[in-house]
């Protein structure tokens, strides 16, 4: 389960669901999005030429406009038993008091059958979780997280260019601060995450300093954050395909 | 009078490029002030006799000094560069290139290589255009003509609004300064007042052999 | 006569107001529970109904026993009626409305049309005095006149009508619903109570249809299972497949599917007399060899889970998503009905960015407004408030000038400068203003369109 952090944060959160789903999907598989209704007036519809930058192919993305959280469960079930689909996300609205225990043993059974990816995506969250969020094997806070921070080794890749259009580069990489709360498998931490264009993943951001942000040294002092480095066997770049704890449901 | 000089206008002579006559831009320049016109037409010299033409009606309220020339476009992959010659000798060579380039192949078409301009470039003034991401073949071009005919050479710098103008301006004005040659502001207007934006659009739509509502964003 | 009048004739006489429309809606309820007897059913209003029953008399054990099952079961829902069956839609009508009904021998139509008086041509009143007055009081003795002469005398058109009613000319009856293209159905003698046995005859139906398809070479595209209850209540029940289909089993499932979806649950009541099972539309469809191609397999898995969330959902709701070549950022992307769109085709493709990306991952179709602090004219928002809440813009690039199409009808739209903002948090917009300032518009006024991550 990943939740955003604000209403700001949506984006964040939809580009770290975004790249787990392009990423369970590889070259073969389906993704199919469900969202209910009101979460698209809510926090916008999922937009597909901001999609491809995260290697996830339109073509390849079936969307479902539930009315109502018990059409979406059921779709999800649908969509997570079915051998085409690699990876389901789902954006409910509001309270979803109709997802309990029951609904939430179902979507885990289904996924682990399949060996597919569920995740649900909750954009305005309400407070209290509903019961069926137990089946998940991991949640998930994102909040946003400013350009001073880059990718790592991303200098590498700019010196590839010509050093003078290194400039060019410009910032609004994608960025997020992916907060594990809850990890059935293992500890929990904050990582900063940045994508990396040529390698199609996010990666763990590093600092950029430098003269390019008089902002950069107030950034700094805001976010040296004990926490930011993780405790525990969760202390992987979250991405990577071997981080088992996502693969079936979170 | 205002201190701008556009080098990079675009007139019906560009065929199916431009919808807006020299004339037009004449008047329209005389009218903003600009103390400056370049006519630089794509591998072409065809526009300037009008242009001059127009400078002699005595209702203009400024007369704009007027710079001849054209705006040379490549086969080779070299952006384009716009040259306005300095004198006699120079506007005869210019021709005489344009005439390379038309005689390699069949009425209208015109090949051209950066070689040849390198070839032919003396006493042209010349504005390097980079395209909409300048990189290896922008320097390259820079630097040769740099080297030739430093002091006559300069980097053509624009705001195309496409969203990145100020990353871009920030990377030709580091490229220019690693070269040496300075920049030079210009629009590379293709139609004289935003109302002929219509008239472009058709224009261009013309020349791809598409319409208009399937020319999508084609168009500059 | 005037009401007065027939009240002094028949003191206990009622009136009631006219409702045509009520009329209409009781005439289409019965053409729909005619629909069991063909599928042929067409209005003649206000108060007739014209079935095509070609054919459909051996079901009924004769075309007088067909009539009489109808005037019985009308009978029983409270209606009188008269019936009649002739070689064409003209002659029946005419008999219907003219005579006592009953079935005309094959043959004998004309015949029988030729005794109706001129009346029943049902021509307006100055046309009928005029034949009366020329002496033609049956359709046959006017029939005898010949055309030309008629047609100098009385129009063209009172002709054709001529040739109508006798049977001459018979227009196919247009339907009501569209005739489908292949079609099954079981009669129950003994009415079928429960929704199991329902579905299991249905099951049937499927298997049966299926192989008329096959043996014609056909696929279905669309479907429709109708349920007629003994009491007259039809409940119909359509869905669509994204390409031609002849596999019973599948459209048992999406029919199951659609049922389990059903607003009002299927109920038999006192059970289901008929049930029938049609190919809407069909196309040629060749069966191709099983391919090893994976790629084809998970394509094949995929449509039928689309048709599947289809059926359930509503074909609108699952869409699949193209791109559109427009000026509007909203029309760049256009979301389809995924049946249509095959999966395989790669269509137009999206642009990929190989740096900050140029355009955001969540779209608001109706962009939002926002108030925002600016350096006029051009300059990106300094300071913005969206939803209540303040933000203040520590990085900005800008602005992509989108000018929009002015050749749409509606004239032009104001031209949008659109920035990219990052905010103090680090979360990234996508913020125009609508506008050109002074040139287009006065005050310009801002939204906010999108989110990045």
């Amino acid at each position: 389960m990943v939740a955003a952090a604000s209403p700001a944060a949506a984006g964040a959160a939809t580009g770290f669901v975004g790249a787990l789903a392009a990423l369970a999907a590889g070259t073969k598989g389906a993704v199919l999005w469900i969202r209910q209704d009101m979460a698209a007036r809510e926090s916008g519809e999922i937009w597909a030429p901001g999609f491809a930058t995260l290697g996830l192919d339109p073509a390849r993305l079936v969307l479902l406009r539930a009315p109502d959280v018990a059409a979406a469960l059921k779709a999800a079930e649908a969509g997570l038993s079915s051998a085409a689909v690699a990876a389901v996300v789902i954006e409910p609205f509001g309270a979803i008091q109709g997802f309990d225990r029951i609904a939430g043993r179902r979507l885990a059974l289904a996924a682990g059958r399949s060996g597919a990816l569920g995740v649900m995506l909750r954009l305005a969250p309400q407070p209290g979780a509903p019961a069926g969020l137990s089946a998940a094997e991991t949640r998930w806070r994102l909040s946003p997280l400013s350009s001073a921070w880059g990718a790592a080794g991303a200098r590498a890749a700019a010196a590839r260019t010509e050093a003078w259009a290194e400039a060019l580069e410009g910032w609004g990489r994608p960025l997020a601060r992916a907060e594990l709360t809850r990890n059935r498998f293992g500890g929990v931490g904050r990582w900063p995450l940045a994508w990396g264009f040529d390698d199609g993943l996010f990666r763990l951001a590093e600092r950029r300093l430098g003269a390019l942000d008089p902002d950069v040294r107030r950034d700094a002092a805001a976010a040296a954050d004990p926490r930011d480095r993780a405790a525990g066997p969760a202390d992987r770049p979250a991405a990577a395909p071997g981080a088992g704890g996502l693969r079936r449901a979170g | 009078m205002n201190a701008f000089a556009e080098v990079a206008a675009a007139t019906a002579f560009s065929f199916l490029r431009s919808g807006s006559r020299p004339e037009d831009y004449v008047v329209a320049a005389s009218f903003m002030g600009l103390s400056a016109l370049g006519i630089a037409d794509r591998n072409s010299v065809a526009g300037v006799v009008r242009a001059y033409a127009t400078l002699k009606n005595p209702e203009l309220p400024n007369v704009p000094k007027l710079l001849a020339g054209a705006r040379l476009v490549f086969e080779d992959g070299a952006p384009d560069v716009v040259v306005h010659p300095r004198d006699r000798d120079a506007w005869g060579r210019l021709c005489r290139l344009i005439t390379l380039g038309k005689n390699r192949t069949e009425k209208g078409d015109c090949r051209l290589n950066f070689e040849d301009l390198l070839q032919w470039s003396e006493g042209l003034l010349a504005v390097v255009m980079p395209p909409a991401r300048p990189g290896a073949e922008t320097r390259k071009a820079l630097e040769a003509l740099h080297e030739a005919r430093q002091g006559s050479v300069w980097l053509g710098a624009d705001m195309p609004r496409r969203g990145d103008d100020a990353r871009r301006l920030g990377a030709l004005k580091s490229l220019a300064a690693r070269i040496g040659a300075p920049l030079l502001a210009t629009n590379q207007p293709l139609y004289h007042a935003p109302d002929r934006r219509p008239l472009q659009d058709v224009v261009t739509c013309i020349r791809q052999g598409l319409s208009i509502e399937a020319a999508g964003r084609c168009w500059k | 006569m005037a009401f007065a009048e027939a009240r002094a004739v028949c003191p206990t006489l009622r009136a009631a107001p006219a409702d045509v429309h009520e009329d209409e809606r009781l005439l289409k309820a019965l053409a729909d529970w005619c629909d069991r007897y063909t599928p042929l059913v067409a209005l003649d209003p206000p108060r007739g109904l014209l079935l095509d029953v070609s054919g459909c008399g051996a079901l009924f054990g004769g075309e007088e026993s067909l009539v009489e099952g109808l005037v019985e079961a009308l009978g029983s829902h409270g209606f009188a009626c008269r019936v009649a069956v002739a070689d064409a839609a003209g002659p029946a009508r005419a008999l219907a409305w003219f005579t006592q009904g009953g079935v005309a021998p094959a043959g004998s139509s004309r015949d029988l049309v030729a005794r109706l008086p001129v009346v029943a041509l049902g021509l307006d009143e100055a046309q009928r005095t005029a034949l009366l007055r020329a002496g033609l009081k049956t359709i046959g003795a006017t029939a005898a006149r010949g055309r030309g002469e008629l047609a100098a005398r009385f129009g063209a058109k009172m002709v054709a009508t001529l040739d109508r009613t006798l049977g001459h000319d018979d227009p196919p009856v247009s339907p009501l619903r569209p005739a489908p293209r292949l079609m099954v159905e079981r009669r129950f003698a003994e009415p079928i109570a429960t929704v199991e046995a329902a579905l299991a005859a249905l099951a049937a139906l499927a298997d049966a249809l299926c192989g008329r398809l096959e043996a014609a070479g056909l696929g279905l595209m669309g479907a429709e299972a109708a349920f007629f209850r003994a009491d007259g209540r039809v409940t119909r029940v359509a869905l669509g497949v994204g390409a031609p289909s002849r596999d019973p089993r599948l459209l048992l499932r999406l029919f199951r599917e659609r049922l389990d979806a059903l607003a009002d649950p299927l109920d038999p009541g006192f059970g289901y007399d008929l049930l029938r099972l049609s190919a809407q539309t069909a196309e040629p469809l060749v069966e191709t060899v099983r391919s090893f191609d994976e790629g084809a397999a998970a394509r094949a898995e995929l449509a039928e889970l689309v048709d599947r969330l289809a059926a359930r959902h509503g074909r609108a709701r699952v869409v699949g998503i193209r791109a559109v070549d427009a000026h509007r950022p909203e029309r760049q992307a256009r979301f389809e009905p995924a049946q249509t769109g095959g999966f395989s085709e790669a269509a137009q493709a999206f642009e990929r960015d190989d740096g900050p990306p140029r355009r955001p991952l969540r779209l608001f179709p109706a962009p939002e407004p926002i108030e925002v602090v600016a350096e006029a004219p051009d300059g990106p928002p300094a300071r913005f408030v969206w939803r209540r809440a303040s933000h203040s813009v520590l990085r900005a690039e800008g602005p992509e000038r989108i000018a929009l199409e002015w050749w749409r009808p509606g004239g032009a739209k104001p031209t949008r400068d659109y920035f990219r903002v990052e905010d103090e948090a680090g979360a990234r917009f996508w913020i125009f203003r609508d506008g050109l300032f002074g040139r287009e518009i006065e005050h310009p006024r801002w939204f906010l369109h999108g989110l990045f991550a």
